[in-house]
């Protein structure tokens, strides 16, 4: 009887101090998506400067830019749409899906505005 | 004694999980993130900032194009950078004059782009003169002269001060004169405003052949 109790003054204690200690205290905040985000960010404008970004971006070759983004990020999980201010949006299915945007005017000789959004999950 | 134990590992689970979260810094993480994502804004307000200039050289040379393409790009990031809830707004004033030849007068050309908001007012003063724009909505355009005689080289400031929300802005900038040449001059006041507050103002000058 006394083991019972002593059990039951157990689970209280636990399932008090899980209450508390989720509830009381922030969540740990996660710098994974922000850490992504930059490192993307970084490598977008990294290809503009060394001229390999724009003309892919103006020929609409989204497929070509998503290979070299997945061979320098790293990862398989990664999808690039090229597009103005209305963009198709892929159905991606992740609760860590996390997306960056990178604006370009058009190049030396052509005016064309377009962004490029690069989702990674 | 066997009861006891379950006791005895509550308060080893509870001790273990308190110095976890101790050991935890969470003003320092918080502070990262913020700052990581403070940095995000800044390349893309850097960006922006320089893509305004390559605009100019793919319209290179014809006056409407060049302006038609800034004002264009400036609407076109607003509407992308609103989607991503940053705010951008601009005043973009784009200043131009056709060769200068010494001693005749000479137009300086001034248009201007209301990306800012509603203007209550807006003043330019060039060499003595004053230009006055009243209730300007967003998006709004227009144009004015000055006339100036030039004598030799010389940089002349440009006064631009607006009324918005109640709140009044001064502020000058150089107009680079050059005996024999024809240039043109892109002005853009500019505030970035997400996670963080940004402004700043730019100018670009290209010689008009």
């Amino acid at each position: 009887m006394l083991r019972i109790l002593e059990a039951v003054i157990s689970i209280i204690t636990l399932l008090t101090f899980f209450f508390g200690y989720f509830l009381a205290f922030p969540s740990i905040p996660s710098l994974e998506s922000i850490n992504w985000k930059l490192q993307t960010y970084n490598l977008l404008k990294t290809l503009d400067e060394k001229g390999m970004l724009r003309n892919f971006i103006l020929q609409n070759r989204s497929t070509t830019l998503k290979n070299i983004l997945k061979t320098y990020l790293g990862t398989k999980n990664l999808e690039v749409v090229i597009c103005e201010t209305q963009c198709n949006l892929p159905e991606i299915e992740s609760e860590k899906l996390t997306s960056i945007f990178y604006l370009i005017s058009g190049n030396s000789t052509h005016f064309s505005p377009k962004q490029i959004l690069v989702y990674r999950w | 004694m066997k009861g006891q134990i379950f006791i005895i590992l509550t308060i080893i689970v509870v001790t273990i999980l308190l110095l976890i979260k101790t050991s935890l810094n969470f003003e320092s993480l918080i502070r990262s993130k913020v700052e990581l994502e403070n940095s995000l804004e800044r390349e893309i307000f850097s960006s922006l900032k320089k893509e305004l200039n390559k605009v100019l050289i793919s319209g290179y040379n014809d006056i409407s194009t060049l302006i038609n393409n800034e004002n264009s790009f400036l609407s076109f990031s607003r509407s992308v950078l609103k989607s991503r809830l940053i705010d951008l707004k601009c005043l973009a004033i784009y200043a131009f004059y056709k060769k200068i030849n010494v001693s005749e007068p000479t137009t300086l050309n001034l248009t201007f782009f209301n990306m800012l908001g509603k203007l209550q007012q807006l003043n330019f003063t060039f060499n003595s003169q004053t230009k006055s724009f009243s209730n300007l909505e967003i998006y709004a355009k227009n144009s004015t002269s000055f006339q100036i005689s030039i004598t030799s080289n010389q940089n002349l400031p440009l006064e631009v001060s607006y009324k918005f929300e109640n709140e009044i802005f001064t502020y000058s900038f150089l107009i680079p004169f050059e005996v024999n040449k024809s240039k043109f001059i892109a002005f853009f006041d500019l505030s970035l405003e997400g996670k963080m507050f940004q402004n700043d103002k730019v100018n670009y000058v290209i010689d008009l052949i």
